[in-house]
């Protein structure tokens, strides 16, 4: 089975650093999350 | 005037205006030179439309109603199950969005072939299908339900108007009118849902007295406990991943910064209104205790009398508007670029595409609204065909954006989408069956003991990363440029 081998592929010229991937994935359900919680608050709800 | 002449009224001005945006971007030219400004709007389209569009595109009679019927059983914990969908949106518009831009693709079949050949692409189309086509299918039925109990005219009548409006402002104006009539439809969304929030407050008297007799749970936000959430987060993640129809609205954005935005405004203004359906379903439950979960967001339109509660349904036809519009885009994108220009017709011009791409949009609704009304589990086909991609398509294909060693694994890549839907597929039907077995009604939906997509996705995983990395030990420099492609 064959593949297309890009070099220099244009993909790669965005830089795509793990640790920030990470750190945004854990940002944008962090958001979600607090988000959820300020509103549970709202209604009354305590840890 | 009765109030059913009322809604008659509204919905007859609103579906002027849908049709009239087609015709216009019709005449303008737009949609029609070529395929690319069909599908993609030309890869031109301003920030705010596409954020717009985004927004509406995650807004759909499943998630208005569905998710109000979540809040009215679970309360806001279920928010995870569809805000989930979001943060990965956004996560997407900063990391996939622009190296997706750079590859110039318009297909996500597509991008497989660009690196593997033919047998990828097949093998991701058919993934990709399965969600799209369950998803106009299933809210093809409901649009025409919303239309029929408002009418009290035959279902199969309500299809053909509502799919019909759908199908001919979608053909005439392509991705141009679409994307501006998600916008409209998004403000009418937001309108029509946030507003019953106080009203059932009110209703409850007053704010105080609806917290007092909420139940407690309804306020936990893991009321639903760890494993679900988790199970919840996880789906809605890789769902999202590898849905297409999320995919062209940051491939339609004039330039790499404005599809970064767009991901994050349209995201970041979706997670803040996605609690209002949860919400509204949890006020239902203390104004309304004694209804069906799944008619929470119905009943709770009519609290201002019917005039008002006609003008509420026709912004819940709007979000199935929006939706159905969006889907059949992709999937006429699939069928005439990655079966028909690539297998059947290579040579195709331009406009013979735009028009195949015209007939196809009549086709694929006639089929799945046929599909939708001739089968009674629709609800289940729409989330069968979304695990299944979530479980295999999905994990490949962030791999292959993000991981330059998995463009040169074609066995593993291959391997990992066909295990990781098969196991999915496997726990699907062995659940399904443990479950009618012991008396459960699975006509509709399936309550699944280890959601499916917990099976295909590590299977997926294991496939992909070990086989990855087995095919690419010995690849040396040399090796790679037998393989080199301009």
């Amino acid at each position: 089975m064959k593949f297309k081998y890009v070099e220099n592929d244009p993909m790669d010229k965005v830089p795509a650093p793990v640790g920030k991937m990470i750190a945004t994935m854990i940002g944008c359900v962090g958001y979600m999350v607090v988000y959820l919680f300020i509103w549970c608050a709202i209604y009354g709800w305590r840890p | 005037m009765g109030p059913k002449i009322f809604a008659l009224i509204v919905i007859l001005v609103f579906f002027a205006v849908m049709i009239g945006i087609g015709f216009y971007y019709n005449k303008k030219g737009e949609a029609d030179s070529n395929s690319d400004d069909y599908i993609l709007a030309g890869r031109k389209a301003p920030l705010l439309i596409v954020a717009g569009s985004l927004f509406a595109t995650w807004v759909s009679s499943a998630t208005v109603m569905g998710y109000a019927g979540s809040g009215y059983t679970v309360g806001l914990g279920a928010y995870w199950s569809g805000a989930s969908f979001i943060a990965a949106t956004m996560w997407m518009g900063i990391w996939i969005i622009p190296r997706l831009r750079k590859a110039g693709i318009t297909t996500v079949p597509e991008l497989f072939e660009h690196y593997f050949g033919p047998a990828h692409r097949l093998v991701a189309l058919l993934l990709s299908l399965g969600r799209d086509l369950g998803v106009i299918a299933s809210i093809s039925i409901a649009l025409a339900q919303i239309f029929q109990s408002l009418f009290g005219i035959s279902q199969i009548m309500a299809l053909c108007i509502t799919v019909g409006v759908v199908l001919v402002f979608t053909a005439s104006g392509g991705m141009w009118a679409v994307l501006v009539t998600d916008t409209i439809q998004s403000v009418m969304i937001i309108a029509g849902s946030v507003v019953l929030i106080p009203l059932g407050i009110w209703k409850a008297g007053g704010f105080a007295a609806f917290c007092a007799q909420v139940p407690a749970t309804h306020i936990n936000p893991v009321s639903a406990g760890f494993s679900q959430t988790l199970g919840w987060l996880l789906m809605g993640c890789f769902i999202s991943f590898a849905y297409q129809t999320v995919l062209q609205r940051g491939l339609a954005a004039k330039d790499d910064e404005t599809a970064k935005k767009c991901f994050l405004y349209g995201g970041g203004m979706a997670m803040l209104w996605y609690i209002t359906p949860f919400m509204v379903g949890m006020v239902a439950r203390v104004v309304y205790p004694n209804i069906n979960a799944s008619d929470a967001y119905l009943t709770m339109c009519n609290i201002l009398g019917p005039y008002a509660g006609a003008f509420f349904v026709v912004c819940l036809m709007a979000s199935c508007m929006s939706t159905i519009s969006s889907c059949i885009l992709t999937t006429t994108a699939n069928i005439t670029l990655d079966v028909y220009k690539r297998f059947i017709n290579p040579k195709a011009s331009d406009k013979q595409i735009v028009t195949l791409q015209r007939v196809c949009l009549l086709v694929i609704v006639v089929v799945c609204a046929w599909v939708g009304k001739m089968l009674p589990y629709i609800l289940e086909l729409f989330w069968i065909g979304g695990r299944i991609m979530a479980s295999g398509l999905a994990p490949v294909f962030v791999a292959i954006v993000l991981w330059p060693k998995a463009r040169r694994a074609p066995k593993a890549t291959l391997l990992a989408m066909i295990g990781g839907a098969a196991f999915n597929i496997a726990a699907q039907v062995y659940q399904s069956s443990a479950f009618a077995a012991m008396g459960g009604q699975n006509d509709v939906v399936t309550l699944f003991s280890l959601d499916p997509v917990l099976a295909g996705l590590p299977a997926c995983f294991v496939i992909l990363i070990l086989g990855v990395l087995l095919e690419t030990r010995n690849q040396t420099r040399e090796t790679l440029l037998q393989y080199k492609v301009d």
